[in-house]
This record gives C-alpha cells, structure tokens and sequence, in this order.
C-alpha cells in the first residue's frame, strides 16, 4: 500500500478505530495493509494518529451529550398545540356540518321559490279553484289548464269549468260544500295524478290568504276574508314540495 | 446505537398509522413518535450550533410542522425519522445563514480553548495537566463548529450521532458518495484546525508585530 491508497482507506480506518483494535467497517487485509504502511510511513502514520485522536474526541463529545434532550415544556407546548387543533379542527368539522346543512336548506327553500314562483306565473293558465271558488279565485283560461294537468284534472276541470259557464258572474259561495270538486288541481307541471297515493297526500288548514302563495290567484273577497281557513288536500313529492291541492272544506 | 436504533421502525405500529392518528388529535400517538425523535433531533442541533435554546426551538418547530402537515410524509422516500430530521436540518440551515451562528476556531472560541488575548494578540495559555484532556475535547468541539454548515452536519450525523452513511444521505438528499466525501473533507479541516491550535506561534506571528 503506498501513501494515496492509504490515504483512502485513513477515514474508514481511523472511524472504526476502537479501544481493542479494528471494527468490521474495512476488511483484515485492508486493516493490515494499512497499519503496515504506517509502520514504514511517518507522515501517515501521524496522520492516522490525528485522525485516531479526532475519533475519540468526537466519541467522547457524543458521549457527553448522549442524553440531552428537549425540555419538556417543549413536549407540553406541542402537546397543547396538538389539543388546540384538536379542538378546531372539531369546531370545524360541525361547522362544515352546518353550513352543508344550511346551504341544503336554502336550496330546498330555492326550489320551493322557484316552483311557486313558477306555478304563480302559470297559474292564469288553471281554471280549476278559481272555478271552484268563484269570489275567492280570479278566472282563468281553462284551455292551458287542461295542457298542465292530467286526465283526472282535466276532467274536474271540465266539470267545474262547466259550472262556471253557468254562474259566470256569481261565482260560488263559500258555503257551497256541494260545488267543491274532488278532484286535484296542479301545481306542477310534473304532477302525475296516476302517482296520488295516501302515502303522498297531506290534509292540511290553511288560511285562504296562504291559496295564494301556491300560485293561485285569489281575489278581493278572499283577501278580505283572508284570515278564513281553509282544509285541503296537498299531494307532496318525497322532498316535501307541494305537487298538487284539493280543497276539502272551508 | 441509540440513534441508530431511532432510525429504526416499530413493527407495531407503522409510522403513517401514528401520523394518521396525530392528524386526528391523538395524543398517545404524537408521544409514540416525540419520545422516539425528539432525541436525537435535539442533539443534532445542538451540535450544529452549540446553542441550547435554538435547539430547544428548532425540535419544536420540526414537531410543529410534523403535527401541522402529517398529510407531507411520504413513506417512500424514506422513514419518518430521516423525514423529520432533513426538516430540521432545513430548519437550521435558514437559521444559520440568518443568524451566522458559528463560533470560529480562533476568534470568540479561542478563549475557551485555550487563547487569550493579549495587546490583540493571540497568546497560549497553557492549561493545568488535568485539563488536558476536557480542553482537547472543547477543541475539537470548537472545531466543529467552525466547519462550514455542509461539513459540520456530515461530522454531527456520521460521527456524532453515529448514523450509517446510508441514513446521512437520505436526510442530505445526496448521494452515499457524497457524505464520504465530504466526510473525509471535513475530517481534513478539523486536523488542520487541531493542527493550528497545537501550533499557536504561527498564528501569533501572522498577528503582526507586537506594539510597543
């Protein structure tokens, strides 16, 4: 081994150099070799003797501090800032909860708008209550009625459409239990009467006033009586939203 | 080693299992890892700057990253110890070239080992033979801290944390090669530095003359 070779092998060497000789980070020959060349070599050999010193030094440095750690209040501050996030990141998750729940709600409420809003501008087009109800509803043209609702509709249509023809401009009292139809006027243009189950149908009270805002035009008289309750039928889809109306009794 | 042991993982639990269960809150699961890496990674910048409270600092910073972004580790790229190590590593780097924390051989160190300042000259002062041996430990500790950052963190992992090239390198992002190399650089500059101090009259005399 001459001076450059043991110059590459003087780190591993003085690394792995040990109280009872060599570890196994070099091979024996190598091992030999090396302490051979420092035997003929002075300049190596104070070399691997610095080195050697430099490794004890450096073990005895790492020694010394073997056992420093991190105070615990460092522990404790992570420990708390894990606590906190904790804490948020729950706050965060009903948050998300909420705001899904609201936004669903309001969206529900959106459609529930528009769809009134929607009958409310067609409900020129339904005969139906204002035929029914005479003083209470504007009349409306029975021709678009018909094109919105279904076969049983448009056959209470008729009739009372009929009726109406009669009594003009009279219209029906509201005492007139006789001349309520039994039949459902749409609200919707999805209404499917075939679909009418007891499953689907609400019975419910309602202020006269409250007619209108299922997008029936109520007139003057029934905005003076509007405080006048009224029991009807409604037929509702799953999410809740009204389909179509039948007025049982006032 | 200890450290060598910490690179290691439990075979109970995996380390993204634990970083799921800390990006869940779980306590038990953050002290798993803490009292597993804390250690070490503590020492390794104390080492790096001979400061306690900046070591104090950047293992709380590495474990405040480690709780704020569990979702970061990859394990494929290699365990999560080496992962939080190069995190402090980066931390000190920053905080090294920010701060300059370094104390160089025979400038602020010099007192500590040995030097003292005369007439703004450096003069040995020879210690009691007891403390000999403490004194040659602090200047090579000084010495240490004198090496250029890449240097120094090859010196603190490979020779004061005892870790394997193969680890030193994954938490470098370098090659196996390029530790020895800078390795067996490194060791050449503390000789020479050790050199220098066993050597005193030549920086002395490249002082400049005394004054009158």
């Amino acid at each position: 081994m001459n001076c450059e070779q043991f110059q590459n092998v003087m780190l591993d060497l003085a690394r792995d150099a040990g109280e009872d000789g060599y570890g196994a980070a070099l091979d024996p020959a190598t091992v030999k070799d090396a302490l051979e060349h420092t035997e003929v070599c002075g300049s190596c050999d104070e070399l691997l003797e610095e080195a050697e010193a430099i490794t004890a030094s450096l073990r005895e440095i790492a020694v010394r501090h073997s056992s420093d750690v991190a105070p615990s209040r460092v522990e404790k501050a992570l420990l708390r800032t894990l606590d906190v996030r904790r804490s948020l990141a729950a706050h965060t998750a009903l948050r998300r909860r909420l705001f899904i729940g609201s936004v669903a709600g309001v969206a529900a409420m959106a459609l529930i708008a528009i769809s009134l809003a929607w009958n409310g501008g067609t409900a020129s087009s339904r005969p139906v209550l204002g035929q029914v109800f005479g003083r209470i509803f504007e009349k409306v043209s029975p021709g678009q009625s018909q094109k919105a609702a279904g076969p049983e509709v448009q056959t209470g249509s008729q009739a009372l459409l009929a009726e109406n023809s009669a009594g003009d401009s009279g219209g029906m009292g509201f005492g007139d239990d006789d001349k309520i139809p039994n039949s459902f006027v749409p609200l919707s243009q999805t209404f499917d009467p075939a679909s009418v189950d007891d499953d689907t149908v609400v019975r419910v009270v309602l202020s006269r006033a409250a007619l209108g805002h299922f997008g029936l035009h109520v007139d003057s008289v029934a905005t003076d009586h509007e405080e006048d309750q009224v029991v009807a039928d409604l037929v509702l889809t799953n999410d809740g939203t009204p389909q179509a109306i039948r007025v049982v009794g006032w | 080693m200890a450290e060598k042991q910490t690179m290691t993982r439990s075979p109970e639990v995996s380390d993204s299992d634990l970083l799921r269960r800390i990006g869940a809150g779980d306590q038990d699961a953050f002290r798993t890892i803490y009292s597993r890496c804390q250690g070490p990674i503590y020492r390794f910048a104390l080492h790096m700057t001979g400061s306690t409270f900046i070591a104090e600092d950047v293992t709380q910073e590495v474990f405040m990253m480690l709780i704020q972004e569990t979702s970061r580790f990859d394990p494929a790229r290699g365990t999560l110890p080496a992962y939080l190590f190069g995190i402090g590593r980066n931390l000190l780097l920053r905080r090294l070239e920010r701060e300059q924390v370094f104390v160089p051989f025979f400038e602020s160190g010099a007192e500590n080992a040995g030097m003292q300042r005369k007439n703004g000259h450096a003069v040995l002062v020879v210690p009691p033979p007891d403390l000999v041996r403490g004194e040659t430990i602090d200047r090579v500790r000084q010495a240490v801290f004198s090496l250029p950052p890449n240097y120094r963190e090859v010196v603190v992992l490979c020779d004061l944390q005892d870790m394997s090239y193969e680890n030193a390198a994954c938490i470098l992002d370098c090659a196996v090669g390029t530790v020895r190399s800078r390795l067996h650089r490194a060791r050449g500059l503390l000789t020479e530095k050790l050199r220098e101090f066993r050597n005193p009259v030549r920086k002395t005399a490249a002082a400049g003359p005394r004054k009158a």
